[in-house]
């Protein structure tokens, strides 16, 4: 499909809009198809996303452990892809911020981002100044600033490995760093076995989701945990678009001097945009709202998939070869200004026609009010 | 009074309407784009200024004719514009370091207009100070008390701000990401406005943390009315409404204790009716707005609006509501909404004010 510009978006869209919306199926079969849609969606990707953290972040606390407890350099690079593993699937997880992950504590305690002032790196200077022994037992940890006890303040310390690794071990003891970092590795495992349980216990919330009614004071209906989804979808192309994509378009087009992404320093900025896009797929895959698509909007269904696939190419393409201190002439400021029409049309179809389409309420002052 | 100097945006919809009969103000969604609404008391548009991007509340002064719209955050521009004439407006700006929080209000005089602003770069709250009359140049700053502010009102006594401090650190190299939540740290700061001093700070328990103070009306007494958004747990909404006063604590309006979590932890705007003794509060995410006895400070009411947002007093005793559907009404506890105006195509935004209430 040609690219469609800004312009005819906001043409279909207002043609969408003005036109009225297509008759919206109602009754028990509506409420049982957008129940199904949303057992596929917590089935099909939450849980396993979710689980996937939890596996991912359980060997990467392990794989620290073994590191210090061997005192072989030699296995830091078994840390490091740990790390990377994790990380990425982090990633897929962010928009995901309902059931246990609703309030943004949890999501912020395993990685506290965005942060433009730089705090990780300045409060874990100093934590990594001061020694203080307490901070080795991971329920301390977990009560102290979020900036000190996730995968960003863990990323602060594998970079001072990589920069000195003979400073890891002293006489073949392991010091504070390691025993720190075993430490934020095993809460931030503990946090994530914390969300799956929350998930997956009886009357979890996948049961929550699946079986909403008027008891339940979060989801009373189908239409709130279709919209929930929905939300989440929007969310994601919101962080995508917000944290990821425009600062690269700013520093393309001279608008911004410096940008920080997730995860940069490590060099996993681009892996960590290319994951978020591809969950981002999966959750429209499973959800499929696009099956409401209909008369004036029946333009959106080829045009989700399309701009999805589009994207997940585009993020692919990228290609950034001084990752860790990206400059304006490392970047197309062409494919940057594309990158972010596709985030900015997947918000506007997803929120203003598709749900819409499917008679969900998501309205202009609830999504983003201030 | 005109306001002279450069104009910058054009009305583009005053011809053959009366703008003597201004009523409201809103900001709005038009298609893709933002505008800024004047309407009559039937919620007919009698003049439309476009913005450059999304707006969020407008201040009034009437004694000068003059009003003022303020971006939403993390916006940097304002609009000001004469309510009653189809003169040009004007945009002014904070300084690249700051952004605007989306409230301000005029001194009763008019010379000065104080807006909610972020020191962004040191996580600091402020209170800019510009001078009308010298087309809106900014002429100086002190702490709003706390991170985060957002809504802010003068105070009867003319000398004295009430400020919210919402407690939520924002910086704009992050979108809208709420960058402190486990952490914030709410709070109502009352501030005198000749020299900046702090008179008072009101914090909610430990337990309400999570609670940002957001949206503020005050009646003649000088109580202070403000609505909070829980950014806790949906399973552990508190109440979410309260009173203070410049000597008296925060207090919570009791509720029925599924009332909070059923107005999904939010509330979007807050407004008293003209006599003071009636409060109406909207929660778009659960599609209702709830009217409180302030007096007996008791739950008397309420309307269903699907993104019902904007409240403001509408004859002696009643409110007109707007929401994201282009709807407008008339509305008051105890009797059925009236719809006086649709407006397809259009999506009114958080906050609507009666333009002859100031």
């Amino acid at each position: 499909m040609k690219l469609m510009t800004v312009r005819m978006i906001a043409l279909l869209l207002a043609c969408t809009l003005t036109t009225g919306a297509w008759a919206v199926p109602q009754g028990p079969e509506r409420e049982r198809d957008l129940l199904q849609r949303v057992e596929r969606a917590v089935d099909g990707h939450v849980l396993p996303t979710l689980k996937d953290f939890s596996t991912k972040a359980r060997e990467l606390a392990d794989r620290i452990g073994a590191f210090c407890d061997s005192g072989d350099l030699a296995a830091m690079s078994d840390v490091n892809d740990a790390f990377r593993a994790a990380v990425l699937v982090w990633g897929r997880a962010e928009h995901l911020r309902f059931g246990p992950l609703q309030g943004g504590d949890l999501s912020m305690r395993i990685n506290f981002w965005p942060d433009p002032r730089g705090v990780i790196f300045r409060q874990m200077r100093r934590v990594l100044q001061a020694e203080n022994p307490e901070l080795l037992d991971p329920a301390v940890l977990a009560k102290q600033s979020v900036a000190v006890q996730g995968l960003g303040s863990l990323e602060v310390i594998l970079l001072r490995w990589s920069s000195k690794p003979a400073a890891v071990f002293q006489a073949g003891q392991q010091n504070y760093d390691c025993h720190l970092a075993t430490s934020i590795a095993r809460n931030v495992a503990g946090i994530s076995d914390e969300i799956v349980q929350a998930w997956t216990r009886e009357g979890g919330w996948r049961s929550r989701l699946l079986k909403p009614g008027p008891k339940d004071p979060v989801y009373q209906d189908a239409d709130e945990v279709a919209a929930q989804i929905t939300k989440s979808m929007l969310l994601g192309v919101a962080i995508i678009r917000d944290q990821q994509v425009l600062p690269l378009f700013e520093l393309a087009t001279g608008e911004r001097k410096r940008i920080k992404l997730p995860f940069q320093r490590s060099g996993l900025s681009v892996a960590y945009i290319r994951e978020s896009v591809r969950s981002l797929r999966q959750l429209h895959e499973q959800f499929q709202l696009t099956d409401y698509a209909r008369g004036n909007t029946a333009w959106t269904k080829d045009w989700v998939a399309h701009t999805f696939e589009t994207l997940e190419r585009a993020v692919g393409d990228l290609k950034l070869p001084h990752e860790r201190s990206i400059a304006k002439t490392d970047l197309d400021e062409e494919a940057m200004r594309r990158l972010r029409f596709y985030t900015n049309g997947l918000r506007q179809v997803y929120g203003r026609a598709l749900a819409p389409a499917a008679g969900l309420t998501i309205g202009f002052n609830e999504l983003d009010g201030d | 009074m005109t306001l002279g100097l450069s104009a910058l945006t054009r009305p583009v919809r005053a011809g053959g309407r009366d703008l003597t009969q201004a009523a409201f103000a809103s900001a709005v969604r038009v298609g893709s784009g933002f505008a800024l609404l004047i309407l009559d008391e039937a919620g007919r548009v009698l003049r439309e200024i476009p913005l450059e991007a999304r707006g969020h509340d407008t201040t009034v002064h009437l004694g000068s004719g003059i009003g003022v719209m303020f971006a939403r955050r993390p916006g940097d521009f304002a609009v000001a514009f004469e309510f009653s004439r189809p003169t040009a407006s004007k945009v002014f700006r904070t300084p690249a370091d700051r952004h605007f929080y989306g409230h301000g209000v005029f001194s009763n005089d008019g010379r000065l207009l104080y807006a909610t602003e972020n020191d962004f770069d040191n996580a600091r709250g402020l209170i800019g100070i510009y001078d009308v009359k010298a087309g809106f140049s900014r002429i100086g700053e002190f702490p709003s008390s706390g991170v985060g502010p957002h809504d802010l009102h003068l105070l009867p006594d003319d000398k004295t701000l009430v400020v919210a401090n919402g407690g939520i650190e924002t910086h704009p190299d992050a979108g809208r990401a709420k960058l402190n939540v486990p952490d914030m740290q709410p709070s109502l700061a009352f501030i005198n406005r000749e020299d900046g001093q702090m008179l008072a700070r009101h914090e909610l328990g430990r337990e309400f943390h999570k609670l940002s103070i957001r949206h503020l009306d005050v009646d003649q007494s000088g109580r202070v009315w403000f609505g909070g958004q829980w950014e806790g747990a949906l399973d552990d909404v508190p109440e979410l409404v309260g009173s203070a006063s410049l000597d008296r604590p925060l207090t919570l309006l009791a509720m029925n204790p599924v009332l909070p979590a059923r107005l999904k932890g939010y509330i979007g705007s807050v407004a008293l009716d003209k006599s003071g003794r009636r409060l109406a509060v909207s929660a778009p995410r659960a599609g209702r707005i709830v009217y409180f006895d302030t007096a007996a400070e008791r739950l008397i009411g309420e309307s269903l609006i699907i993104d019902g947002c904007g409240v403001a007093p509408r004859g002696r005793d009643g409110f007109a509501i707007s929401s994201g559907g282009g709807e407008f009404r008339a509305a008051a506890p105890g009797t059925e909404d009236v719809g006086l105006a649709v407006h397809r195509g259009m999506a009114f935004d958080n906050h609507m004010i009666n333009v002859a209430n100031y």
